[in-house]
């Protein structure tokens, strides 16, 4: 078992410059640099994954927000409820070996299942650059499916990083 | 070293510092009907207690390994 705990500012300030997911990724950054920012803002809560709850090296962590899919049917708009696992990352020494299924499974879809026994969840979301294999195959492998190509062109006329949606019901959950 | 990391890291990576990496606009015809269409139909794999054994043995190992370092 991983021991996880939200992102702390007083706790994690020097762990997370530490964190190498792999060279130069945007998400080693986005740990060390913006994570606290985003947590402070309440634009999205970080967990980070250690080997127990003394240890400071971060083996993991992810990133969960609220969202919503604006559809347009017939003049009538509704706003179709999503938890986003905005950001997802497990140290290189972690990779590849079934660990990132571990923390959805363990850590993640738990998380959402409270929230989704509160408010209304209609599904989960994730953005995926389109040459990231290894995500691709981390989503499709707990059943995420891409959006069609009707999707990814809207997607890609405003977005904010050229990446391709991936989403799964919360429906249909079997656990 | 924040300041160092985003003045090195390029455009591409800049935008990616969001906490979404993307916006989904209000979507019509095709494209809402297939999001609804994927919502109604897919489905959360199952997790089998055998995978999640396999895994926390395979965390045990690389932990030990590094402790062994």
């Amino acid at each position: 078992m991983l021991h996880e705990e939200k992102l702390s500012s007083e706790k994690h300030f020097q762990s997370v410059g530490d964190f190498c997911c792999g060279a130069d990724s945007p998400l080693d950054t986005f740990l060390s640099c913006q994570a606290f920012k985003y947590d402070e803002q309440r634009y999205g809560i970080t967990y980070i994954l250690t080997a127990s709850e003394e240890e400071d090296e971060i083996l993991g962590f992810y990133t969960l927000k609220t969202s919503g899919i604006q559809v347009e049917e017939d003049g009538e708009y509704n706003s179709i409820p999503v938890i986003e696992i905005a950001r997802i990352a497990m140290n290189h020494s972690m990779q590849g070996q079934g660990i990132g299924k571990y923390v959805f499974y363990t850590y993640i879809l738990p998380k959402i299942e409270k929230v989704a026994d509160i408010v209304a969840v209609k599904g989960i979301i994730a953005f995926v650059e389109p040459d990231d294999e290894q995500a691709i195959g981390f989503y499709t492998s707990v059943g995420f499916q891409k959006a069609t190509e009707d999707v990814q062109k809207e997607i890609e006329d405003s977005f904010n990083e050229k990446c391709d949606l991936y989403m799964v019901s919360f429906d249909n959950v079997e656990v | 070293m924040c300041e160092e990391n985003e003045k090195r890291v390029t455009t591409k990576e800049g935008k990616s510092m969001a906490v979404s990496m993307a916006v989904i606009p209000t979507l019509r015809g095709k494209a809402a009907n297939s999001v609804l269409e994927t919502l109604s139909t897919s489905k959360i794999k199952p997790y089998s207690p055998e995978a999640k054994a396999d895994a926390e043995k395979m965390i045990n190992e690389i932990l030990q390994k590094r402790d062994n370092k």
